[in-house]
């Protein structure tokens, strides 16, 4: 178990990390998830000991992160943010070194290599130049090296950051197969729909705080806020001004509500008034997303701050 | 550390750029030098030209003696031109004139001093072959050779000692000299390696592993001591084989390259933690590599800078490995007579070294 108390961190004067307390369960796969600038790479980087913490203790399994504690970091895989690897080496030489610095026997390098190949799908890459593999290849290296010495505890930050929908889906099984091996899983991103297929408890961090925490379903129970989505012109809209501020989506606009069958109602009387043609009328749930953008005012795909 | 160790060797084995700095550069401008001043004792003999107009009984004698004297490249003429034709033509820039027993040195207001020089020996060897003919003839009058030897004893006995006592050839300076001061240049590549791993976020990645942080930088210090131990060999290796340059005392040679290697990478882990752009780590390694070769002697004999550079070449560790290096290699040093050499490069290592290692943990924190 992980248990984050208070913890605050600050580079020079700027406050990244305010009073964050989390408890992570062992086994538990725990998603990350806020935009580029929230503090996810901070908070991950106290955890796995880079950098200490101004304020607040980070136990893990009972030891504190504070004493730098080499027991710790034998259970440790650490999937940083940036591809880190020796670009001018081949594969195989990576994962050799990681081998060698993670302490893994030099009696079963071989084996635990091969098994880290095919766990990422790299086998028929073992001779191959890091350089001349695609991004994704190198993305999924970046996560096999952490795989060697079999760590308990795995830290992923934005593993699938910046490569095509194709690899993205690659490295997304990979991860799959690693949390079904019992693992404890932190894994942040800013894409939401892989935090809420992977994860069983999701954090919504912004500005460096902890804006909610639970488990996918239970945070869906409770922000129940129902919306409309309707196929409207925008020349139009002026007649529902009455209703609220409406989100543009891609098949129309969607308004929010408590009450989502007095505003169909409403809706229906005004087009009627107005004989306006409408093709399209729904009731929608929100997603994850639109809970974070509700109770946070900012979308995730914000781009901008690193 | 064997890790890092390995995983730098294999590293710099692919390295292109390293190649050329550690092996070709030092290579061309070894060659390039050697050939301008490798030369340069077989131009320091006086070339003479001779033409014989009119002979005596001495003359043969005469040009018999000056062939015997080493520093005279002689050669005799036959012409019909006259000796200022002759100089004018440019070939020949000084001719002696033998007309019977009037002897006329022509030369080209340019060689004035070797004119003189070679006047003083033309003068000399006529007096000597004066005097063997005076002593023959007072041996002849009085009968006794013995007594006749005592008379024309010469008062003075004059012998020619270089002031270099070892007399070092310009390829005996070149060859370690070149080698002494491409070692720092290791240095750059050392601080572009640290960088490297500092924002790619090796150091920060590393630092999540169970090892030691000080494996990362002892390992791969180690890795360059290794290339710059090769490089040495290698540049001296090719100043055998091509110039015939002796390495003297192998035992003393091996020891001074790996002190030499220990100081340069040493330096150059200093130089690696304490800035934080490449920029700056070659600005100073530059200083630092030209600089110390002037000051140190690596480029001309120390013996020819002013006074107040060569007591400023004791605070460089390239003085004193160049300096022992000419020990060991042309006179015949062992590793005793280079001890205090080796024991002021051990303390340019620790020194060095002390103060990398109260860096590094700024260094690491800068990593995340
Ligand atoms: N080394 C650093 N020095 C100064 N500011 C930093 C540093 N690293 C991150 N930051 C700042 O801290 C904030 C949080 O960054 P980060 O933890 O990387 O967020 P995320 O991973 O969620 O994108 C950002 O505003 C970023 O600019
Ligand atoms: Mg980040």
């Amino acid at each position: 178990m992980i248990t984050i108390d208070q913890v605050s961190k600050s580079y020079g004067k700027k406050q990244v990390l305010h009073n964050v307390s989390l408890t992570i369960p062992e086994g538990s796969c725990f998603g990350l998830v806020g935009p580029n600038g929230a503090g996810k790479s901070t908070l991950l980087k106290l955890i796995t000991m880079i950098l200490s913490a101004d304020r607040g203790e980070i136990m893990i399994a009972g030891e504190s992160t504070q004493r730098n504690s080499v027991k710790i970091k034998r259970q440790l895989g650490y999937v940083p943010q940036e591809i880190c690897l020796e670009e001018t080496l081949t594969v195989e030489d990576n994962l050799k070194f990681f081998s060698q610095i993670y302490n893994v026997p030099s009696a079963i390098h071989k084996e635990r290599i091969n098994h880290v190949l095919k766990t990422i799908q790299l086998e028929d890459r073992r001779k191959t130049i890091v350089k001349q593999l695609s991004g994704g290849m190198q993305r999924r290296l970046n996560i096999g090296c952490t795989l060697l010495h079999d760590p308990m505890l795995l830290i992923m930050d934005e593993p699938t950051v910046g490569v095509d929908p194709n690899s993205r889906n690659e490295i997304y099984n990979v991860v799959k197969t690693l949390i079904k091996s019992n693992k404890t899983v932190i894994y942040s991103s800013h894409y939401m729909e892989e935090i809420e297929k992977l994860c069983d408890l999701v954090c919504f961090l912004n500005h460096g705080e902890v804006i909610d925490m639970d488990s996918p379903q239970t945070i869906k129970q409770n922000n129940t806020t129902k919306a409309v989505e309707v196929s409207l012109q925008t020349n139009d809209l002026k007649h529902f001004q009455h209703l609220g501020e409406p989100k543009e989506t891609k098949n129309g606009y969607v308004f929010s509500t408590d009450d989502p069958l007095r505003l169909i109602q409403q809706l229906t009387t005004t087009m009627k008034e107005q004989s306006l043609d409408v093709t399209h009328l729904q009731m929608v749930t929100p997603s994850l997303e639109d809970i974070y953008l509700q109770k946070t005012g900012q979308s995730l795909s914000e781009e901008g701050q690193s | 550390m064997s890790a890092h160790l390995s995983l730098e060797l294999k590293k710099m084995l692919r390295d292109k750029g390293l190649v050329f700095w550690t092996l070709l550069l030092p290579i061309f401008f070894i060659v390039i030098f050697a050939s301008i001043f490798g030369n340069q004792s077989n131009t320091t003999s006086l070339s003479l030209h001779v033409v014989v107009t009119e002979p005596t009984t001495l003359t043969a004698p005469f040009i018999e003696q000056l062939e015997y004297i080493d520093s005279i490249d002689l050669e005799q003429i036959e012409t019909t031109n006259s000796a200022t034709e002759l100089l004018e033509s440019g070939e020949i820039s000084t001719l002696l004139e033998m007309n019977g027993e009037q002897l006329t040195l022509h030369y080209d207001d340019s060689q004035q001093d070797t004119a003189g020089a070679l006047y003083g020996i033309v003068d000399n060897v006529s007096q000597h072959l004066h005097l063997q003919a005076s002593q023959q003839n007072v041996s002849n009058y009085v009968d006794d050779e013995a007594t006749t030897e005592e008379w024309f004893a010469a008062p003075f006995q004059l012998e020619a000692v270089s002031i270099n006592e070892q007399s070092v050839d310009a390829i005996t300076h070149i060859v370690p000299g070149y080698a002494v001061m491409f070692t720092f240049f290791i240095c750059i590549s050392m601080v572009s390696s640290f960088l490297k791993d500092l924002r790619q976020g090796m150091v920060s990645r590393l630092a999540t592993s169970p090892k030691h942080p000080l494996h990362y930088l002892l390992g791969k210090w180690l890795a360059f001591i290794v290339v710059v131990m090769l490089q040495i060999v290698i540049l001296l290796g090719f100043g055998w084989l091509v110039y015939d340059v002796q390495i003297g005392n192998l035992i003393a040679i091996f020891t001074l390259s790996l002190f030499l290697s220990m100081t340069a990478t040493a330096i150059g882990l200093l130089i690696s933690v304490a800035v934080r752009s490449e920029n700056s780590g070659i600005a100073i390694t530059q200083v630092l590599a030209l600089g110390g070769a002037i000051v140190s002697g690596l480029w001309m004999p120390i013996e020819f800078m002013p006074s107040f550079v060569q007591q400023a070449s004791v605070f460089f560790p390239q003085y004193w490995a160049h300096q022992a290096f000419l020990d060991v290699m042309a006179s015949s040093g062992t590793i005793l007579s280079i001890l205090p050499s080796l024991l002021i490069l051990l303390v340019f290592t620790t020194v060095c070294l002390a103060i990398a290692l109260f860096l590094y943990p700024r260094f690491l924190r800068d990593a995340a």
